[in-house]
């Protein structure tokens, strides 16, 4: 009984993990300075202090 | 950056800290370099230099800029762009997220300081993909 908790246990873990992983997120970007063409393939949002 | 030329296109949210001397003047700084359309060499320079971001200092980048000095220093000393960065904050708490830097390459986040080569590795898959 407890190896097949602890089983469950380690799948859920390793499943939350993988789509963590893929998990895309939306972030607005509207009236933010962009720096690069707005034709490029990547777009990276940085949330920075430049401190 | 300079590697991927033309390939990538960076989006800049502000995230000062509160309890640092000069995050949000750095910011300030930027946008209002910004406004006379320097705002991506101000960015480099600000990071460059970091934590070097005293008033002084900032002057001085604005003017190796060539930036208009009397619009630039009564931006920062103004605060004229504090509703901008107050939204970025906002943002930030929203998403729950609390280190910075913090990435988002074509949505994929990337928190803290990772390694260069951990976010080159993304932004090369990311590329990639696209080109399929």
């Amino acid at each position: 009984m407890k190896t097949n908790l602890a089983a469950a246990l380690i799948f859920l873990f390793a499943v939350s993990f993988a789509s963590a992983e893929e998990k895309r997120f939306t972030v607005p970007v509207d009236g933010s300075p962009v720096c690069g063409p707005p034709t490029a393939a990547v777009t990276i949002i940085e949330f920075i202090d430049f401190q | 950056m300079e590697t991927y030329k033309g390939k990538v296109r960076l989006v800049i949210k502000n995230y000062p800290y509160k309890y640092r001397d000069y995050s949000h003047m750095a910011a300030e700084a930027s946008l209002a370099a910004g406004d006379q359309g320097k705002y991506c060499e101000m960015h480099d320079l600000l990071l460059k230099n970091s934590p070097r971001l005293d008033r002084d200092s900032v002057i001085r980048y604005a003017k190796e800029l060539g930036l208009d000095m009397k619009a630039f220093t009564a931006s920062i000393e103004g605060f004229k762009h504090a509703a901008i960065i107050e939204r970025d904050k906002k943002l930030a708490v929203d998403m729950d997220l609390y280190n910075t830097p913090t990435f988002f390459i074509n949505g994929r986040k990337v928190i803290g300081n990772r390694s260069y080569e951990y976010l080159r590795k993304i932004v090369d898959e990311e590329l990639k993909n696209a080109k399929r």
